[in-house]
């Protein structure tokens, strides 16, 4: 396998500044968009009025504090948790085909949170948003985790095509199930519903976001923090096994983790395809194949692409809203295309 | 000399802005101080900016004569025609918190079944007063709906005139001995037909309107089967108007498989509706029920 240029893999710590200031720039670019404009100078004295109590009731304020801000926010970590599971995901099944998506994470969250929708709140009857914001990530978790796990058992001692093909049909099944959730809901849930297979982030706000991000960072922070063992596991579980990788606990670790963060993730978003997948080929094609770099860029370009992503869903189709989930697709698959014919031609896969 | 006498003006003009500010002040003060005396709103409603979401809403307000009021509308609102000049602010799912704060609207009225809670939670947080309107779909319920929208926007006499005109004409409609039965097919294209059962909209129409439910075994909508449908055996298929085309009209409806088995199929009694009309109970039921019974009579002819 071919690596990035030299001088790309010498200078990560420049590279990561520069990421840094993209995320950034991505931003204060979603700051700013949207159907009420906000000048660019204007930006930082909003910014600032949080510690201003007058200036924080005019409308702009309101909208930046209340609706802007909690979006890039969360569109932010949600991109950071989608490109760093799918780039730890790849390096624990050794495929670059592989994405929270493909290994029935995303499909496990929603079918346990349309469970949650369809069959437990309506028992519950009213359930504030304050509740529903603590189960929702919680449920979508243990069924992102269950899930995995039982791919991971079907899988355990076969070759990764097996896993793979697990994986495959656990998906095909939860979409069933989801399919015959749906058959017994009734039209409000079925509409709240196209949310979780679309993908959506205009329910953002501080409260959900505040709830669900340490289920979502620390896994995210765990993950960076494995790039040594993914290498290792990259040369093949014997090789690793000899160099005193415990492979099987490394696998379980990190699996565990993905399914924690992308489970929060669907749970506040839906299940937004592509990042997960075309993220960590981009920073490959670019740095090389050295899982340190790959885990920590993610997060940064992961994080901005998905609050560009949310920007132009917001913006697209003014006043109303576009499911940020077609965006994705819509800007992943052509270029997920580019990435097969210039790494066929290159000869990188 | 000069000078001093710029200096003065200079003051008095300092002065004056400032008493302007003060006077401004005092006279908020007195507007808002008057404001929990005053209980009819009629005078404050002629620059009232309302966004309407939900089709039975936008209409009764319009039928309250405050369609001018409206600013905004949702994807549902089609009746009366001249909202469609009004911002269109899309459906359920896509309307954006932040499109409605742009509006400077005054009130936000919507459907409980036409607007997620989330947005309407966040809207109040942003304070933002949303009015939330749960629809009970009975004539009580339109009478409910006439009422309360002609309190909160301060039109209580043109909804009892509403009222009584929506009671008068419920009165004269006479009722039907034999109750034929209804099947509601709410269709978006052949592969996604549904049927209404009980706790419908739907059903409460067919039930209003003097026909009974072919589908009482189900409850909410349910994917069409043709089995279901010959056991049902309908006298009569209602269709909207946009599903009606959305099959190919008569003939195309005559191939999905079970129809020609039913009554209806034999005697090709197939009703189309306006979707907002029928199923809005609105001030417009009585036109809606009529309507029903005729068409479903000129077939039977």
């Amino acid at each position: 396998m071919q690596t990035g240029s030299g001088f790309l893999r010498q200078s990560p710590l420049v590279w990561y500044g520069f990421f840094i200031i993209i995320t950034l720039l991505a931003m204060v670019y979603s700051l700013l968009t949207g159907v009420i404009k906000i000048q660019t100078g204007h930006l930082f004295e909003l910014i600032a009025s949080i510690w201003n109590t007058d200036a924080a009731t005019g409308k702009e304020a309101l909208i930046l504090w209340n609706l802007r801000m909690p979006r890039a926010v969360l569109s932010l970590s949600v991109g950071a948790a989608l490109a760093v599971s799918g780039a730890s995901m790849q390096g624990i099944f050794r495929n670059p085909l592989v994405e929270p998506g493909l290994v029935g994470i995303s499909a496990g969250s929603a079918l346990a949170a349309a469970c949650v929708l369809v069959f437990v709140f309506p028992v519950m009857g009213d359930v504030s948003p304050a509740t529903s914001s603590l189960i929702l990530p919680l449920s979508a978790f243990a069924g992102g985790l269950t899930s995995t796990l039982i791919i991971y058992y079907i899988g355990r001692n076969e070759s990764i095509a097996i896993l793979i093909l697990a994986g495959v049909a656990i998906n095909a099944l939860c979409g069933a199930l989801i399919g015959w959730v749906i058959y017994y809901a009734d039209d409000s849930a079925l509409r709240s519903f196209t949310f979780w297979s679309l993908g959506d982030l205009s329910g953002a706000n501080w409260k959900s976001f505040l709830i669900a991000s340490p289920f979502i960072w620390l896994p995210v922070l765990y993950l960076c923090r494995q790039h040594r063992d993914l290498d290792m596991l990259s040369l093949g579980d014997r090789q690793a096994f000899h160099a005193g990788i415990q492979v099987e606990s490394v696998k379980k670790r990190n699996i565990m983790a993905v399914a924690m963060a992308v489970g929060a993730s669907v749970s506040l978003s839906g299940a937004i395809g592509f990042i997960g997948l075309v993220v960590p080929h981009m920073i490959r094609m670019m740095f090389g194949p050295s899982h340190k770099n790959l885990m920590i860029l993610s997060v940064f370009v992961g994080g901005s692409l998905m609050m560009l992503a949310d920007t132009f869903s917001r913006t697209w189709v003014q006043p109303a809203e576009l499911p940020v989930g077609i965006v994705t697709a819509m800007i992943g698959s052509p270029f997920f295309i580019y990435l097969i014919f210039n790494t066929k031609n290159k000869k990188l896969l | 000399m000069r000078i001093f006498a710029l200096c003065l003006i200079r003051l008095i003009i300092n002065y004056m802005d400032r008493l302007r500010s003060i006077i401004g002040i005092f006279l908020l003060a007195v507007i808002i101080s008057c404001q929990p005396v005053k209980d009819n709103r009629q005078e404050e409603t002629e620059d009232l900016r309302i966004i309407s979401i939900g089709g039975a809403i936008s209409e009764t307000i319009s039928a309250l004569g405050l369609e001018h009021n409206i600013i905004a509308i949702d994807q549902t609102s089609t009746y009366p025609p001249a909202l469609s000049e009004k911002v269109q602010l899309g459906f359920r799912n896509s309307i954006s918190a932040e499109s409605i704060l742009a509006l400077n609207a005054d009130i936000i009225i919507a459907g409980k079944e036409n607007i997620e809670s989330t947005l309407v939670e966040s809207l109040r947080q942003m304070g933002q007063e949303v009015y939330v309107i749960e629809q009970n779909f009975s004539l009580t319920g339109s009478h409910a709906l006439i009422a309360e929208l002609g309190k909160l926007l301060g039109r209580q006499e043109k909804a009892y005139a509403l009222r009584e005109a929506l009671q008068e004409s419920m009165d004269a409609i006479s009722p039907i001995e034999n109750k034929p039965r209804a099947l509601f097919i709410y269709a978006r294209g052949k592969g996604a037909m549904q049927v209404s059962g009980h706790g419908t909209s739907a059903h409460a129409f067919m039930e209003i309107s003097g026909f009974e439910n072919a589908m009482q075994s189900i409850s909410q909508f349910k994917p069409l089967t043709p089995e279901a449908l010959i056991a049902a055996d309908p006298d009569v298929l209602i269709f909207f108007e946009s599903g009606w085309q959305s099959l190919g009209g008569a003939d195309g409806i005559m191939e999905i498989p079970g129809i020609a088995q039913t009554k209806a199929g034999k005697t090709r009694n197939f009703v189309t509706m306006d979707g907002l009309k029928m199923l809005s109970f609105s001030s417009r039921l009585p036109e809606a029920i009529l309507e029903l019974r005729n068409k479903y009579n000129n077939n039977l002819q």
